[in-house]
């Protein structure tokens, strides 16, 4: 306020508790005394004027309680007005300061928007996939149940029905159990799709406590043998098939050539991740026979804890039953116990490795940018030393003064952040578009991820996080009292203390980049390993598919050999196709295991039985996928249901079980039926690439039908030409058959999970190591280039001294040098010391690898080199005179 | 209501009271006394609050000074807003009771 004139200016008006109350108090007392003198000028005696001046003013008390009440009022809100103002101007000073230096604020707002972008891409997975709850009632009481055979968890297994109806009946730890499989159907009547779906107990919704958008899920009694056919629809198949239509409930439509009715659509919120691609879910309907073999594993099951219950409880629990069943029915129980898994570890316990290694991966990367840009601002800052202590000679506060610099980190912070959201959302569309469609089905969370605001929240407060943390040090640095000295000798002179700190900053980003491009280059290798691995058949050239009978129609399995037969016989004969063959599973599909005795050899123990993975195929299947016949024969057309049943066994299965013997002729039984080896055919993938390849038996398709085959084609022609091919085929012999989408075989192994778990990682924690590549090339330039222009003075008086432009060259060199190999040697020790949370990723490459580290440091010190090189360069075309004068 | 309507008017009469410059509380309050011959009888106590509230509004501010005999008192002066107010007040009351007066007049 300015000086009231006339006035003598006294201690202006306080804004304390006390003060603001003596100043209500002195003011009144001035206007009493006022009063009184007046009214005593007047003729009143001094007692009747106090008492005239007192009555005028009203109630004392509640003046002097109002009067400060309302000052206390007003000194709060000047307070605060003073602070944004003040605040304002900070912000308003640091948006001129960044608009002049255009160059430094892109090279910070991309650097953060990159390390902010990659991390909220990333959280916003994590998110969806491990942090939020499953779309279940209480989903932390629900476990998964598996069967195991010798206690061994890598040999677990689906339960067999009765197996699961004890369960239900005896355990005393479960509300209830549930069971469920996924299954493929014929959807629709003239011209039906094939439609992936999953069929459940009739309680399984009720176990999970999922209630239906529309309609009802199942009832009791619904999964009963010969119970009418009803339908769940999925809610993305209610969408894309019914066009949301309410009224859908209680309409019939067919499925797998009988009629059934739709009774409810789930929500949108399911998933499930198991059957991940379900978009039916009906009651089980398998037969009598099924139901009562207690040895036929078939059934998934969960079961929903009771409130007393614990994982722990339920495991004794389980055994306990399956320890009596052992005892009762030693043939098919003996030697198997149960497994209890929590639901959620068993949904996405195969993804949550991968997904916690990238976060670590891209909070690697938000440490670099971070280090990057606290050492441009000290570089900034540096630059900046005249000016920051002539503003401390005019009498800015250092608090002050860390304010202003730490708003500018800040400012840049979030708007950085701001354009991290926009890199967010472009990487998380790359991200999922990476991933193949075949594992999208096993993580359902990703169809749906994206910037919701829970994830744009993290991504600000990440990023006023990391505008602290990269603010704080440059800031406290800065406006250190010993840089005062700035002033006296304008800047020139280069400080210890902070080159130190640059350098140091330098060095931590080097060994960060080289802990993420050790991870990548871990691997990259891993990757190339798998990819060499012999699968045992020949992928290239070969396409497949899925063929689907309407069970209603192909009831028999003479019918279904009959289809299947004139099938292959009429599409070996359309032009570009090869060889033909059929199977009902594929090499890296799981297949099913049987157990049996060998005729040949003595009875073993119960529980001991030999044991081999099978699947029915083709005459052709073996010829088709290029899989060696090392003794023996193949199939023939003559192996059919008439004929004695034979089997083709692979050389895994000699190794098992017929060491000493010959295997042609052998027989083996399963109890019900016997078949004799006619064949031996060389090792193929079941499963997984990388899984030791399990004694395999192989059936004669003829002799062992199934509505359902996948058709393998070797041709010489693009997908397209055979996908038409099997198509027309298919159609002319009969239209209510369906195909799968024909895919070719060379896609099925990129896209399988073996293959996939490898290279997702690999592209991302690369462009991750890549980046943070970048970004220690910008750090060490940036440096290296200062420290240059900070002693130009120095090189100037060397060159004038006679030194050698050559060994001005050496002396920058050095410097990027010696910072290059520290970051190494302690990133190489990081990226050891982390190794070992990888390793179980990885395949064939151990995590110490030391070729990797080895290519690691050449690739870092080549780089360091070509980023130190320009500056030194310039070192040496210093003018000595303009460099010398220039003071 | 019709305490917001005194209230105000109050207000008014500081505001045209400090109109001519700064003063003190007491010279406000003789003031208003003394042209209105009495007429306008109101409590010191409401005048004071009158005072700070208009402060608290940023239309008047204070300062200690030394007063015409030498002691310690605050002055209150009009700020830029204060006038503006002022002017937008006084209008409107004008508005007002030449009104008031036609509506008498035809009675």
């Amino acid at each position: 306020m300015r000086q009231i004139p006339g006035i003598r200016r006294l201690p202006h008006v306080g804004t304390s508790r006390s003060s603001i109350e003596r100043d209500v108090d002195e003011e009144m007392h001035f206007h009493i005394q006022m009063r009184i003198e007046d009214l005593m000028r007047q003729g009143q005696s001094e007692a009747d004027a106090k008492a005239t001046a007192t009555r005028e003013y009203g109630d004392i008390s509640l003046a002097r309680h109002e009067l400060a009440s309302i000052d206390r009022r007003s000194a709060r809100q000047a307070s605060w007005r003073e602070t944004l103002a003040s605040v304002g101007q900070d912000i308003r000073f640091a948006l001129r300061g960044l608009g002049t230096r255009p160059g430094f604020t892109a090279t910070v707002l991309l650097t953060i928007a990159l390390g902010v972008g990659a991390n909220a891409a990333i959280f916003s997975v994590v998110d969806s996939v491990l942090l939020r709850p499953l779309p279940f009632t209480q989903p932390d009481r629900l476990v998964h149940l598996w069967e195991t055979f010798h206690s061994n968890v890598d040999n677990r297994s689906e339960a067999s029905y009765p197996d699961y109806l004890d369960w239900r009946a005896r355990s005393k730890t479960f509300t209830d159990l549930a069971g469920y499989h996924g299954g493929g159907f014929l959807f629709g009547g003239s011209q039906p799709a094939t439609v992936s779906g999953a069929k459940s107990t009739a309680n399984f919704f009720d176990v999970l406590g999922v209630r239906p958008l529309v309609g009802r899920t199942f009832s009791a009694g619904e999964d009963a043998i010969g119970a009418p056919k009803v339908v769940l629809l999925s809610y993305g198949f209610w969408q894309r098939q019914f066009g949301g239509d309410r009224a859908v409930v209680g309409r019939a439509v067919t499925l797998d050539g009988t009629a059934a009715t739709i009774i409810g659509v789930l929500p949108e919120s399911f998933q499930f991740a198991r059957q991940g691609g379900a978009q039916i879910w009906v009651p089980i309907d398998r037969g009598k026979v099924q139901r009562e073999q207690r040895g036929n594993h078939w059934l998934n099951v969960v079961a929903r804890l009771k409130p007393n219950a614990t994982a722990a409880t339920a495991a004794q629990d389980l055994s306990a039953i399956m320890r009596d069943l052992a005892k009762v029915y030693p043939p098919s129980n003996a030697g198997r116990d149960g497994l209890i898994v929590p639901l959620q570890q068993e949904l996405v316990g195969s993804v949550k490795p991968i997904l916690l290694l990238l976060y670590g991966a891209v909070v690697v990367v938000l440490l670099v940018a971070c280090v990057n840009v606290a050492n441009l601002l000290l570089i900034r800052g540096a630059d900046r030393q005249r000016e920051i202590a002539v503003r401390v000679a005019l009498g800015a506060g250092k608090a002050r003064l860390v304010r202003q610099l730490l708003t500018e980190s800040l400012l840049l912070a979030v708007f950085g952040g701001l354009l991290g959201l926009g890199v967010a959302q472009a990487g998380l569309r790359a991200l999922v578009g990476l991933i193949p469609a075949q594992q999208i089905r096993g993580i359902p969370q990703l169809a749906t991820v994206g910037l919701d605001p829970r994830i744009v929240a993290y991504a600000l407060l990440l990023s006023l996080l990391a505008g602290l943390g990269f603010g704080i040090i440059p800031a406290l640095r800065m406006t250190k009292p010993a840089l005062y000295d700035a002033l006296k000798n304008a800047g020139r002179g280069s400080i210890g203390g902070a080159s130190r700190l640059r350098d140091g900053l330098v060095v931590g980003e080097i060994a960060l980049t080289v802990i993420l491009l050790s991870g990548a280059l871990l691997f990259g290798r891993s990757l190339m390993r798998l990819l060499a691995i012999d699968p045992g058949f020949r992928a290239e050239h070969v396409v497949t598919t899925n063929v689907v009978l309407p069970r209603a129609n192909y009831r028999d399995a003479a019918s279904q050999v009959d289809f299947f037969r004139r099938f292959t016989d009429r599409l070996r004969e359309t032009p570009g196709m090869q060889s033909v063959g059929l199977t009902t599973k594929l090499p890296l599909d799981f297949g099913n295991s049987m157990g049996f005795y060998i005729a040949s050899q003595p009875v073993p123990a119960p529980g001991q039985l030999p044991n081999a993975s099978y699947r029915e195929v083709s005459t052709d299947y073996f010829r088709t996928l290029g899989i060696p016949v090392t003794s023996g024969r193949t199939f023939g057309a003559g192996d059919d249901a008439t004929a004695a049943r034979v089997a083709v066994v692979n050389r895994a299965f000699v190794t098992a079980y017929f060491k000493n013997q010959d295997p042609i002729g052998q027989v083996l039984t399963t109890g019900s039926d016997s078949f004799h080896v006619v064949g031996v055919v060389g090792d193929v993938t079941i499963g997984k690439l990388e899984d030791k390849i399990p004694p395999t038996l192989y059936l004669p398709f003829a002799q062992n039908a199934e509505p359902v085959m996948t058709v393998v084609v070797r041709t010489t022609a693009t997908v397209e030409q055979p996908s038409r091919g099997i198509r027309e085929v298919v159609a002319s012999l009969d239209p209510s058959a369906a195909l799968s989408q024909v895919t070719s075989m060379d896609d099925l192994v990129t896209a399988s999970a073996s293959v996939f778990m490898r290279r997702f990682p690999l592209y991302l924690v690369g462009a991750f190591a890549l980046t943070a590549l970048l970004l220690a090339i910008v750090g060490i330039y940036g440096v290296v280039s200062y420290s240059v222009a900070q002693r130009t003075r120095e090189m100037g008086i060397r060159l004038a001294l006679g030194a050698e432009p050559k060994s001005l060259v050496a002396l920058v060199l050095w410097h990027g040098g010696v910072m290059a190999a520290a970051g190494i040697v302690v990133g190489v020790g990081g990226a050891l010391a982390l190794g070992r949370f990888a390793a179980t990723m990885l395949y064939g490459v151990r995590p110490s690898d030391p070729l990797t580290y080895a290519s690691v440091a050449l690739v870092l010190a080549v780089v360091a080199v070509c980023a130190t090189i320009v500056p030194a360069r310039r070192a040496t075309r210093v003018d000595p005179a303009l460099a010398l004068r220039s003071d | 209501m019709q305490t917001d309507l005194l209230q105000g008017t109050l207000d008014t009469l500081v505001l045209k009271t400090l109109s001519w410059g700064p003063r003190h509380g007491y010279a406000v309050a003789r003031w208003i006394k003394d042209t209105s011959s009495g007429t306008i009888a109101v409590e010191d106590r409401a005048l004071y609050v009158s005072l700070h509230r208009l402060e608290e509004r940023g239309w008047v501010e204070s300062q200690w000074g030394l007063s015409e005999n030498n002691r310690k008192a605050k002055y209150y002066e009009l700020t830029s807003a204060g006038r503006r107010q002022l002017q937008t007040k006084a209008s409107e009351f004008t508005a007002y009771a030449l009104a008031m007066f036609k509506i008498l007049q035809t009675a």
